[in-house]
């Protein structure tokens, strides 16, 4: 099949977890023999035409056009703060460039033959919509998320064009049942929806990656040593729940007073959560690392911890949860809401590798988080059936296997 | 603001060498240390210096981050 792929992250240029997805099924679908044209946003000064592990990448140059944009747009993005207004205008040129540069020099140019155009999230939405208006081709629409989930009330510009994507794609594919839920309650007809779980590199995430000594050094590193510790990695934004997670541990400290949180992660919540800290007089027993780090360190972090936790407010789809899986360590997680990570953790059974908690709540969460830390079987037990879950439903491999399977129908 | 993520781990004497010359490059704003890797921050949308320096000093990038 030949695909070309609308998605405003592309590696090595990231914003947030989407770049990540793209990278992991871009690869996964060429070794899988098919063909797959990416057009991406240029952040700046980057490669127009490039090849990235034999994925053909476009960014089109892109130029600051908030003098006009006024004329052009609805009124709730007039009131967005300039740089917002700034970024709106570089989506949609991103957008106009990338459809024009697939309709009117790869295929009549170039005559180049595509079987499938899909666009991932609202900001690649256009892309799809103009180039299937002039392609014809089968459109396939990726919901990773929803403005209305992400931001509560969230923009109208931004709903409209999801609803038009939804609108006009033949096929809407999504990471959750629980997202499915969520799109049907929005409106959008349920037979169109597929679901199609995110994945993760199970041979990069594994038990044994780092040598134990190795981590034991990291451990007294990151001045941890020889302390039970939690850990929490994300975007350090409201719906992720570190601040909760953070009022949490006043009560595992009243049973486990050398236990240690460590937050790994960077945004809006910085300053918050060192006010929390101190607040709450946790300097000795939260461990701040407000930094973005290589993939590779990341995976110490998961190999360093005994629990992972991500009482999440709304997650789609938790990679983060799936990754400490990956590594074999049960994970508490956040259960309410849209929640995928209620269907990736089986929380009750002999399958059991987490606990499902309400991330409103810091005392459930203290309490399954307590449940874990004090249980040194259950611990092991849950990481390898973790560990067992993802082998079974959320590889890279089985995430193109059944995107593929999506595409096909709308292709045949 | 971007952040350009290295993957590898410096000695104190390359950290030291690589600081001073990322001060010369326009809207260098810090660089955190990790374990084994690194963030090197810039206030500016252009990282193309940046990249090359690294290229040039044989330090891989792992991904840069744009955060708007």
């Amino acid at each position: 099949m030949r695909m070309v792929y609308f998605v405003d992250e592309f590696p090595p240029f990231f914003r947030g977890g989407l770049g990540t997805y793209a990278m992991e099924i871009t690869r996964q679908i060429v070794r899988l023999d098919h063909t797959i044209t990416v057009f991406s946003r240029n952040t700046g000064d980057d490669p127009t035409r490039d090849i990235w592990e034999g994925v053909e990448v476009h960014r089109p140059l892109l130029m600051n056009i908030v003098d006009v944009l006024p004329i052009a747009v609805p009124e709730d993005v007039k009131r967005w703060p300039i740089g917002s207004q700034e970024f709106f205008g570089e989506t949609l040129l991103y957008n106009f460039l990338s459809a024009s540069k697939l309709v009117n020099r790869l295929v009549a140019k170039e005559r180049r033959k595509f079987d499938i155009l899909v666009s991932h999230d609202w900001l690649a939405a256009l892309a799809g919509i103009i180039a299937k208006r002039n392609l014809n081709l089968p459109f396939v629409f990726h919901f990773h998320s929803t403005e209305q989930g992400r931001t509560k009330d969230g923009s109208p510009t931004v709903k409209e064009i999801e609803r038009m994507a939804g609108l006009k794609a033949d096929l809407i594919v999504t990471v959750s049942y629980a997202m499915r839920d969520e799109l049907v309650s929005l409106g959008y007809p349920e037979q169109k929806i597929r679901v199609v779980y995110n994945g993760v590199d199970e041979r990069k995430y594994r038990p044994d990656r780092f040598p134990e000594d190795e981590v034991r050094a990291f451990r007294e590193r990151i001045g941890v040593g020889d302390s039970p510790m939690i850990l929490f990695v994300g975007r350090l934004a409201w719906v992720k729940g570190a601040d909760t997670l953070i009022r949490a541990m006043p009560l595992i400290l009243r049973e486990v007073p050398d236990a240690k949180l460590v937050i790994l992660g960077k945004g809006d919540q910085q300053t918050l959560l060192v006010q929390l800290v101190h607040s709450l007089g946790l300097q000795e027993n939260v461990i701040l690392h407000f930094k973005y780090v290589s993939e590779e360190e990341r995976i110490l972090y998961y190999a360093a911890c005994d629990v992972a936790v991500f009482p999440s407010k709304y997650e789609p789809f938790g990679i983060v949860c799936t990754e400490a899986m990956a590594m074999g360590k049960p994970v508490v997680v956040g259960a309410r809401g849209t929640s995928g990570m209620r269907e990736q953790v089986i929380p009750e059974g002999s399958n059991a590798c987490g606990f499902h908690v309400n991330p409103y709540d810091p005392a459930d969460i203290a309490k399954f988080v307590l449940t874990l830390l004090k249980d040194t079987d259950l611990r092991s037990k849950m990481g390898r059936n973790a560990r067992s879950r993802v082998l079974e439903r959320f590889t890279w491999k089985a995430v193109a296997d059944n995107t593929i399977n999506v595409y096909e129908e709308v292709v045949s | 603001m971007k952040s350009v993520i290295i993957s590898k781990k410096l000695d104190p004497e390359a950290k030291k060498m690589l600081e001073e010359r990322l001060g010369e490059i326009k809207g260098f704003k810090e660089i955190i240390f990790g374990y084994i890797s690194a963030e090197i921050v810039f206030e500016e949308k252009e990282v193309g210096e940046c990249l090359n320096l690294l290229k040039e000093l044989n330090i891989p990038v792992e991904r840069v981050v744009d955060k708007r």
